[in-house]
């Protein structure tokens, strides 16, 4: 989706160079549910 | 194994087969009352309870208790919360405490090339500021604004999880969730919050094209919203469908079946099925609904169901028909009777489930007592 307001984990990567490898296991899936919360709120909130 | 689990497996079974194309032991239930119906029926007062979804469990477990269902029965959509913090001009409270839909256009005739270019951005920017007063103001006071409506969200979401959890398990209902996700036809979610209906009834005829453009924009976006994390092939994603009966069926052609056909696949390919409530009467557009993925489920609101049968049962699931108005109209020897009658057309040969016209969402919306009659009849009398 192409949007300022909604970001894939890679593009969030790519602003946050200094995140390892070890990090990312875990904070991906956290911080892209995060992301899909807000997406759907915001959806909800026009549906 | 308690009396409890086993009855809960042999729900979730009825429904396994259902969905897998057997024929189930029994007609699978499926009842529906909304949270308001259930607060009012446990002599709460609705403008103060839905406040309180920490205290619904009690209130929604009496409806469990008196009304036959093989899933879960009750379910709350929308509440006050997040929508009073935001300043909610879409839903608002009426003084009998229901949460109303008043007309309104979230989206501006010249905004229509800005939401077909970036939908979600377009709606970030310029719907949810129209459609919410305390988001019309400067970036700070939005952003809190947001958070606290948020906030506000999840927390009431997650209650209703945690009380759904424990309702299932207390009464013994299958393990199957027909609403698991949500979203809406491309057209209709430019149709109900976005433009209007005054509006789109009048922009399928001056700007076709901006239509046009603009559902097969919003096409992606409902396809993603109406993916959950974790897809299943024994839930659904609910779309309540709402359009296209109001439609000339060249307008309907071209504007609102390629972006929703288009919808029911995209999910079909991430794993999810569709669960439709098919309201007012689709009988005119019931060869389309043919063409939809296989195991479709499809809750008819008005129509034949002779001519649904014969056009869809073989393809699709199919449930509705059985009119709340009786409920509230009849005598319960007329209700038992109407239901006979739709199990004789719908039931041979499986791909049904009996399951009302639509939610029952206030108490004065049905007899209780032939509510009650209705749901006892089909849970004892219909075995294969």
């Amino acid at each position: 989706m192409n949007s300022k307001y909604y970001k894939t984990w890679e593009e969030y990567k790519g602003e946050n160079p200094d995140i390892t490898e070890k990090q990312e296991e875990a904070m991906a899936p956290k911080m892209q549910s995060y992301e899909e919360m807000l997406f759907n709120f915001i959806m909800f909130l026009c549906a | 194994m308690t009396d409890v689990l086993a009855l809960s497996q042999e729900r979730t079974q009825l429904f396994h087969d259902l969905i897998d194309g057997r024929v189930p032991k029994r007609v699978p239930i499926s009842a529906a009352f909304a949270h308001e119906f259930a607060i009012q029926y446990a002599g709460r007062d609705l403008t103060e309870a839905q406040w309180d979804t920490d205290a619904l469990e009690p209130i929604f477990e009496k409806t469990c208790q008196d009304f036959y269902s093989d899933l879960l029965p009750v379910s709350a959509f929308r509440l006050p919360s997040f929508y009073k913090i935001l300043g909610s001009r879409n839903f608002v409270m009426g003084s009998n405490g229901f949460i109303q839909h008043p007309e309104v256009e979230g989206l501006a005739l010249e905004d229509y090339d800005a939401f077909i270019a970036s939908p979600f951005d377009c709606i970030v920017e310029r719907v949810l500021p129209k459609l919410y007063s305390n988001l019309d103001t400067d970036s700070t006071t939005k952003s809190m604004v947001m958070a606290k409506a948020f906030k506000a969200y999840t927390d009431e979401m997650a209650n209703l999880g945690r009380i759904y959890g424990n309702l299932i398990q207390k009464s013994g209902y299958g393990y199957v969730n027909f609403y698991s996700g949500f979203c809406e036809a491309p057209f209709d979610i430019i149709s109900d919050q976005l433009r209007g209906f005054k509006n789109i009834s009048i922009d399928v005829r001056r700007v076709p094209d901006k239509v046009e453009a603009a559902a097969e924009a919003a096409t992606p976006l409902m396809i993603k919203m109406g993916t959950p994390p974790n897809p299943s092939p024994y839930n659904a994603t609910f779309i309540p469908l709402h359009m296209a009966p109001y439609l000339r069926g060249k307008d309907f052609e071209r504007l609102y079946w390629p972006s929703f056909k288009k919808t029911v696949e995209g999910l079909k390919a991430n794993g999810m099925r569709s669960f439709l409530f098919v309201e007012n009467d689709w009988m005119r557009f019931i060869d389309y609904l043919a063409e939809l993925p296989e195991g479709t489920i499809m809750c008819f609101e008005y129509g034949d169901p002779k001519l649904v049968k014969e056009k869809l049962g073989k393809k699709h699931i199919i449930g509705g028909f059985y009119p709340v108005s009786l409920l509230k109209t009849g005598t319960k020897q007329q209700c038992i009777d109407k239901a006979k009658e739709l199990i004789d057309v719908l039931a041979p040969g499986g791909g049904y489930y009996f399951s009302f016209d639509k939610v029952i969402i206030t108490l004065d919306s049905a007899n209780v007592e032939n509510t009650k009659a209705v749901l006892d009849y089909v849970a004892e009398n219909t075995n294969y």
